[in-house]
């Protein structure tokens, strides 16, 4: 199974469909975005080393903006676990990798 | 054993990365925030090369560079230094480094206001980010906490987005570059609250409203925090080094009280805190740095 999906033209559904089955961590990123860009390289890190554990879902906020909205984005880097089609967890702007770690061992 | 650890990846690192690597220094940097605090500003207009530029980009450019001349940035927050026999120790949350010589760029960061609120509205409307924020609130109507410069910044960028802009402001006049002022002044978008401070930000599930201690409440959609900042001075009392208002005392050297210790960018003494600034005063401690090792070896 893949650990990491990009979301495009606002396709969520499948994505909703799938964490039924395994914890997924949407990352809401745009590219003009610096703490973005420091934040999805620890995510895309921790989605290997957890191997499956869960799957990162890359969301454009920009090329996205329909599920951004539906998701109540205000601030981004933001980043949310869904599990069972429900946000069980989420954080803001790029912490650290001991942070995040903490979190996702808490909430998968 | 690294000759020389950089603490702090924005100009002030990033520079004196540079010129350490063009003198050959075993080098390493490691930074919390890659480009520093100026990789969140909109706009630069006072840098010399570009006439107008994001600090995104300004800031990966100069990262690109210190790549290309081999020296490797990790993005690692320093937790703890000690004197070792040969320099220092650095503990990371990853590892243990050593060093002959360090050099401090360690910055500052955005100050939290400790308004009712803040915390709980953060992200739901609390942003201390125009940059990466501003386009969620299109048509919406905000507030930017702070009189300075960066609040300045703040207020223009995100009138070209929302409404209406109300800058917050405790004194009687704005401080920061005039060009900001004048466009402020005739930004019709925008309007100053002078000698106002918010009390309490209100919301159900996200930011609706702001109090302000006239009494004054105004609805309100987002609010962004400017109001200053602090410098990042947390691991210079573990090694004795000297400041002065929080900030670390240096020489035209770039020196501090402890030998082998140099620091640059916003955390020292110097007066202008700009980025220009910052990349000389990194510029010179490498070049310090470079001077001392020569001299000892």
């Amino acid at each position: 199974m893949e650990t990491e999906i990009e979301i495009k033209n606002n396709k969520f559904n499948e994505l909703l469909e799938l964490s039924k089955k395994v914890p997924v961590v949407v990352d809401f990123y745009a590219d003009w975005c610096m703490p973005c860009k420091m934040l999805k390289p620890i995510l895309e890190g921790l989605a290997k080393e957890y191997n499956g554990k869960f799957v990162l879902a890359k969301v454009n906020v920009d090329e996205n903006s329909e599920v951004a909205s539906q998701y109540d984005i205000m601030s981004i880097p933001s980043v949310k676990m869904i599990k069972n089609k429900k946000v069980v967890g989420e954080f803001m702007g790029a912490q650290p990798e001991s942070v995040i770690k903490s979190w996702l061992d808490e909430k998968i | 054993m690294y000759d020389l650890i950089i603490i702090g990846a924005g100009p002030a690192g990033l520079t004196a990365g540079i010129y350490s690597a063009r003198h050959h220094l075993k080098t390493i940097i490691l930074g919390k925030i890659l480009g520093g605090t100026v990789s969140e500003v909109h706009k630069i207009g006072n840098f010399p090369t570009y006439h107008e530029i994001s600090g995104k980009e300004l800031t990966e450019k100069m990262v690109d560079q210190v790549k290309k001349l081999g020296i490797k940035i990790k993005n690692e927050e320093v937790i703890q230094i000690s004197k070792s026999k040969e320099g220092f120790t650095l503990k990371t949350e990853k590892g243990k480094y050593n060093a002959k010589k360090l050099i401090l760029a360690l910055g500052k960061e955005k100050r939290k206001t400790n308004i009712k609120g803040e915390k709980e509205f953060a992200g739901k409307g609390v942003s201390y980010c125009a940059v990466c924020d501003a386009q969620f609130f299109k048509n919406k109507e905000v507030a930017v906490i702070g009189g300075g410069d960066s609040a300045l910044a703040t207020a223009l960028l995100t009138s070209e987005f929302a409404k209406k802009v109300f800058i917050i402001h405790r004194g009687e006049n704005l401080k920061g570059e005039p060009g900001h002022v004048h466009s402020v002044k005739k930004n019709n978008k925008i309007e100053v609250i002078f000698n106002s401070n918010i009390t309490e930000i209100r919301g159900n599930k996200k930011v609706e409203k702001i109090k302000l201690d006239t009494g004054k409440e105004i609805k309100i959609d987002g609010v962004f925090i400017e109001a200053g900042t602090i410098p990042q001075n947390r691991l210079t009392s573990e090694l004795g080094i000297n400041l002065e208002e929080e900030h670390i005392i240096v020489n035209k050297k770039q020196e501090t009280n402890i030998k082998g210790v140099f620091a640059a960018g916003d955390i020292t003494n110097n007066l202008v805190k700009q980025m220009i600034t910052a990349a000389a005063e990194g510029a010179v401690a490498a070049i310090s740095a470079y001077e001392e090792i020569s001299r000892e070896s």
